[in-house]
């Protein structure tokens, strides 16, 4: 199966490449970013980038897709999905930098709607941690509901224990409009 | 020419004096400034640091103006506007206990005030390395917008080829953010 690239209003998404490791690590390697997310470390050095490129390349898109993220100019962050027959799950981050620009909204939704439309997905899941408002504000406007809550060792912030929501978006309640965003 | 000294709400930017070399080497010793400067060396040497007070000190003013900024108690950091003419080109530094106050983004918006009234430049250029998102920040802020993303090289982490953002400031466009500190000439 080929990989699915994507577009998006302003953004690419495509399959992760070698060429990357250097951005990647420039955007990444930040606390910022990592302390945000359960299975990215910090530092996050060249050698995690290399790791975190081949599995990335060596999935079966089937299964899970790492998709690069790229305004033009190279890599702005990464974004996810599994697929196990009609479930979904996303997760994904972005450089600071880039934050705050809309970049994440037309990303996340141009996913969804391929989960939805492309690969039999009925429902989505995705878990943001409790002290990370923006992107739970992000998930609630494409229509995602709290399902539970839960802790996990985020590596990012070294191991230490974090309270994530989970949160979930069955097809029907999914809200595909950029509009919406005002 | 007189020294064009600019004042803000909070701060005073100023000529640099001999007397700031100490503090100046204090904070510009730390990597966390350095490696987000392109010309900055790690460790900083008493030349290096003795060289950047005469250097900007006695500066052409014509075309390149390096202010110290002052917050009241002495050398905070520093920024510079480069060969001006129809264009000028900026940069900064600030010492990381100054870090996370909106001190910069008060100073760039004097400096480019400074350069629209007083020296009529039409377009300011700014170029940050893109794991600096606080300076991007800073820019941002200041009505910059992003164009595009160049290789810059680092001295400080020795050559390695740094990717950065472009940033331009259309000064014939621009308007005055009334929400921050409004700069003038003393």
């Amino acid at each position: 199966m080929d990989f699915p690239e994507l577009k998006t209003e302003r953004l690419r998404l495509r399959m992760i490449e070698d060429p990357d490791l250097s951005r990647l690590v420039q955007l990444a390697n930040s606390y910022e970013v990592t302390s945000r997310l359960s299975g990215m470390p910090y530092p996050f050095t060249e050698e995690y980038g290399k790791f975190y490129i081949n599995r990335g390349r060596n999935n079966d898109p089937e299964k899970v897709v790492l998709w690069a993220i790229d305004d033009g100019t190279g890599l702005i962050g990464c974004i996810w999905a599994r697929f196990e027959d009609a479930q979904g799950w996303t997760g994904y981050w972005l450089g600071e930098a880039y934050w705050r620009r809309g970049y994440m909204s037309e990303t996340l939704r141009t996913v969804l709607r391929f989960g939805f439309e492309q690969r039999s997905v009925t429902s989505f899941e995705a878990d943001v941690f409790k002290d990370n408002p923006a992107s739970a504000r992000l998930l609630h406007k494409m229509g995602f509901s709290e399902v539970g809550e839960e802790t996990i060792p985020s590596e990012g912030r070294g191991g230490m224990m974090v309270s994530y929501v989970r949160l979930a978006l069955p097809k029907a309640e999914f809200v595909d409009l950029a509009e919406a965003e005002g | 020419m007189i020294f064009p000294e600019l004042q803000t709400n909070r701060l005073i930017l100023r000529a640099i004096q001999p007397d700031d070399y100490a503090r100046l080497r204090f904070l510009f010793s730390d990597f966390d400034v350095a490696r987000m400067t392109a010309s900055f060396p790690h460790p900083i040497t008493d030349d290096w640091a003795r060289g950047f007070v005469t250097r900007n000190h006695s500066n052409d003013l014509n075309k390149d103006v390096v202010w110290a900024i002052d917050n009241g108690t002495g050398f905070i950091g520093s920024i510079g506007a480069h060969e001006i003419g129809e264009t000028a080109s900026l940069g900064y530094a600030l010492g990381k206990y100054y870090w996370g106050r909106g001190y910069m983004t008060e100073a760039v918006q004097a400096v480019v005030n400074y350069l629209k009234i007083e020296r009529c430049v039409d377009n300011v250029e700014a170029c940050v390395f893109l794991e600096n998102p606080a300076s991007f920040r800073v820019l941002l802020k200041n009505g910059f917008t992003p164009t595009t993303v160049c290789v810059r090289s680092s001295v400080s982490r020795g050559t390695h080829e740094v990717e950065a953002q472009e940033f331009k400031l259309d000064l014939a466009q621009s308007v005055e953010q009334p929400q921050l500190a409004v700069g003038g000439i003393r």
